[in-house]
């Protein structure tokens, strides 16, 4: 009887769902509706909330050395970056959430997991932006928050859409719909709580 | 799609809105003028979006070959529904929170048009990364168009 030769099973290094993905937050960029498709799965909560998280620290950031400079405490930047960890991780996740529910109503076909991450993959152009944007703003002394930080979060626009169409079964209206009442709390979220923080500071 | 998404009006109410705003600021608060740029932007967007539409044509002669113009305009009318939610918070920005950043908006808005336009011509041509590049280099000639026409108008009524 022949002896059937077995290819030994390896482990994986990594499972899917602890990935180190950087390379998704470049392409999220370029194509989001690929990335959700074919590389959210790989991609964790935690790395996915760290993304967002990343992203409005660095912009509420700015938004404490804009208002330093316009004279307010220094301690002002402390605040308003730790502000943007917290509005990063668990605003964003409720805003997901939100979304989630909303689309349930209209026959959604995801699960709440998966939109979390999907909504916090969508600050990875916020995220560069916010990066570059700090850069400038420590080096050319500019004030960055709303060229950088506003165009960041603006450009969240694009992968929130295509989070949504995926949410929804691909209805684009309510896609466009429910990401336009979705980022306009966000804008208005930021605008708020730095006037709100820096008027009490 | 919805007819009425797919049929590209939403473009020129987004374009009247933003060249309403620009408006707003340039000429502070005249409501002749205001119209004026509201009816600039409805007229940006006609010639903008045919630009936009036969530049594609020219390079990405599969999906034209596919699908026809028919197909490539209906792409370009998808990837300005783009601007909706852009148009939406540049009003609520300017008329609510009174900034004065609607520039920001309409650019990220068209250029985010313009990545969405390419994604959905992938859709129906696989002409590689060249065909890919181009709605977004579409746009962004069309957003530094905006921007100039916006700094022009200051320049003229100032």
């Amino acid at each position: 009887m022949a002896i059937q030769e077995q290819t030994p099973v390896r482990p994986a290094a990594v499972t899917p769902a602890s990935r180190v993905d950087v390379k998704s937050i470049l392409l999220m960029m370029v194509n989001p509706a690929a990335v959700l498709k074919q590389r959210l799965a790989a991609v964790s909560s935690v790395w996915a909330l760290g993304v967002s998280g990343a992203a409005f620290t660095l912009f509420f950031l700015q938004t404490g050395l804009d208002l330093y400079r316009n004279g307010k405490p220094g301690s002002l930047v402390a605040i308003l970056a730790a502000t943007g960890l917290v509005y990063g991780t668990v605003v964003v996740a409720a805003i997901a959430a939100a979304a989630f529910l909303l689309t349930r109503l209209f026959g959604g076909v995801r699960q709440l997991g998966w939109s979390i991450k999907a909504f916090a993959m969508g600050y990875s152009p916020a995220l560069i932006y916010a990066a570059f944007g700090l850069v400038a703003n420590a080096a050319f002394q500019w004030r960055t928050a709303i060229a950088f930080g506003v165009t960041g979060m603006l450009w969240a626009l694009g992968p929130m859409v295509s989070a949504i169409k995926e949410m929804t079964d691909q209805k684009a209206g309510l896609s466009i719909i429910i990401a336009t009442l979705c980022g306009g709390l966000l804008l208005l979220g930021w605008s708020l709580l730095s006037l709100g923080i820096g008027g009490m500071v | 799609m919805n007819p009425l998404l797919s049929s590209g009006l939403s473009q020129y109410f987004c374009f009247g809105a933003l060249g309403g705003l620009t408006a707003l600021h340039i000429s502070d608060g005249n409501s002749q003028l205001i119209a004026g740029g509201v009816f600039a932007g409805i007229i940006f967007a006609i010639i903008g979006s045919f630009f936009i539409a036969a530049f594609l044509r020219e390079t990405n002669y599969e999906a034209h070959a596919r699908r026809g113009f028919a197909g490539i305009w209906e792409a370009t009318n998808t990837g300005f529904l783009m601007l909706i939610p852009f148009t939406t918070l540049a009003l609520i920005a300017e008329l609510a929170l009174d900034w004065n950043a609607v520039q920001v908006f309409a650019s990220a808005g068209i250029m985010t048009a313009g990545a969405t336009m390419g994604i959905e011509l992938g859709k129906i041509s696989k002409s590689g990364v060249f065909a890919g590049l181009m709605p977004s280099a579409a746009a962004l000639s069309m957003s530094v168009m905006w921007m100039v026409l916006g700094i022009l108008a200051g320049a003229l009524l100032a």
